[in-house]
């Protein structure tokens, strides 16, 4: 049998890289940015979704482990369209930091990849309240989550370009593909999950 | 990534590094991450290894592990060194960019290895405020029951002839949210009438032993020699 748990691939917008490829100044502002939001949406989170908020990151960070294709998923849209843009924030930082302390991803990239992840989820629970009511809550989900993860796939390459401080034309026609390709995985993943869950807890996809 | 090697390994294991408290293996790592974004000398980035390329073989860490752990983020590393070149970015700064992500990948790696992650995570925890240390308690208890739970259902699902695309793995995931939502809201509950206010607090007391002292005394010579070398 294909062993389960193997290796994952890239995921979407979340940067992989190594600690030390970023100046310490961008390692500095990205942790502060995040530190308010997180703060934020810790300070501003009701006690009742400490579960689901909990949960939702166990859930993200095992749902890396299994490999889809040439990618894992983060399920960042799922978060942002489940918990709303502030209650994300803490959600995704908390996986990034696993992720960061077992090597995936940089310790000084948490609070980059916090932001980009994060930005994610706003951005698919805006885009999801906006659609729902028109097409539908799954077609809503699939939609919001391939646009906004397409997005930060474009604004990621942008990023590595900005802080390398080179011409984010090699990023694109390299990075930018695989991110969009994985955003074509993880929305259907997003859009059958918001579908199920509407079907056993209507409450928690209105 | 391959994260039940390093569970596995970290909680069976039983080396000198394992005895260096996670505080101080924590304390000392963030110490080299910060040294190696100030170091602008390649040989001063791969000073700042060897205590790691030390307490890897002092641990008897398995390199296959290590090696299969790499391989995504030093095949990312390496993508962005070799579309840097081209743009005329210097052989010695891309040399740089080398010898901090080598580095920094051992040093994490190999406190990941020597760590148990309960030990690691709640050392963390216990410096974050209240609630988020609450939410990271509960996501470092879903975690494993998660992973085995959701390798349950795949398996089972293949079993069953289903291959494990898109629409079943959404299904799983709202599945096994739904599932675990309510054992996780009675623990909280549960906490919460045993006067539990989400503080941390560390099952023992630090109490520096000698392999502490000679860890971070380790560490701090390489910082030392790193950055005389070049900031």
């Amino acid at each position: 049998m294909v062993p389960i748990i193997e290796p994952g691939g890239r995921a979407i917008a979340h940067v992989h890289l190594p600690d030390g490829m970023i100046p310490l100044r961008w390692c500095a502002l990205c942790y502060g940015l995040a530190g308010s939001v997180v703060a934020l949406g810790i300070y501003k989170m009701p006690r009742e979704r400490l579960v689901p908020a909990g949960l939702l990151a166990g859930l993200s960070f095992a749902l890396m482990q299994v490999p889809i294709l040439h990618a894992h998923i983060n399920l960042t849209g799922l978060i942002g369209i489940l918990m709303g843009p502030l209650a994300s924030a803490p959600i995704v930082f908390l996986v990034n930091l696993a992720c960061g302390l077992l090597g995936h991803g940089g310790i000084t990239l948490v609070g980059l990849n916090t932001l980009l992840n994060w930005s994610e989820c706003a951005g698919a629970w805006a885009l999801y309240r906006a659609l729902r009511g028109a097409i539908g809550a799954r077609l809503a989900a699939g939609i919001a989550t391939f646009t906004v993860l397409s997005t930060t796939a474009l604004v990621a390459a942008l990023i590595v370009a900005r802080v390398v401080g080179r011409s984010p034309y090699y990023f694109l026609i390299t990075l930018t593909p695989s991110w969009i390709l994985t955003a074509a995985i993880e929305a259907p993943i997003t859009a059958s999950a918001v579908a199920a869950l509407e079907r056993m807890t209507p409450e928690w996809v209105r | 990534m391959r994260v039940e090697e390093i569970l596995e390994w970290s909680l069976t294991a039983n080396t000198a590094l394992h005895r260096v408290d996670p505080a101080t293996k924590l304390g000392c790592l963030s110490a080299t991450l910060l040294a190696l974004l100030l170091v602008r000398d390649p040989w001063g980035a791969l000073l700042l290894s060897l205590p790691y390329l030390i307490g890897a073989l002092a641990a008897r860490v398995p390199w296959g592990s290590m090696a299969r752990l790499s391989v995504v983020p030093l095949g990312f590393l390496g993508a962005i060194l070799a579309l840097m070149l081209p743009t005329g970015v210097p052989a010695r700064e891309v040399a740089l960019y080398a010898a901090r992500g080598f580095t920094a990948l051992l040093a994490t790696l190999l406190v990941a290895f020597t760590t148990p992650f309960n030990a690691l995570w709640s050392s963390i925890a216990s410096l974050m405020p209240g609630r988020l240390a609450e939410m990271a308690l509960l996501f470092h208890r879903s975690l494993y029951g998660m992973i085995d739970d959701l390798n349950g259902l795949l398996r089972a699902a293949r079993m069953r002839g289903a291959r494990p695309g898109p629409r079943l793995i959404g299904v799983l995931v709202a599945t096994l949210l739904a599932r675990s939502h309510e054992s996780a809201r009675r623990l909280m509950a549960s906490l919460e009438v045993r006067g539990a206010r989400g503080r941390v607090r560390p099952l023992r007391r630090p109490r520096p032993s000698r392999e502490d002292a000679a860890w971070t005394l380790l560490t701090l010579l390489s910082i030392a020699l790193a950055l005389l070398r070049g900031v």
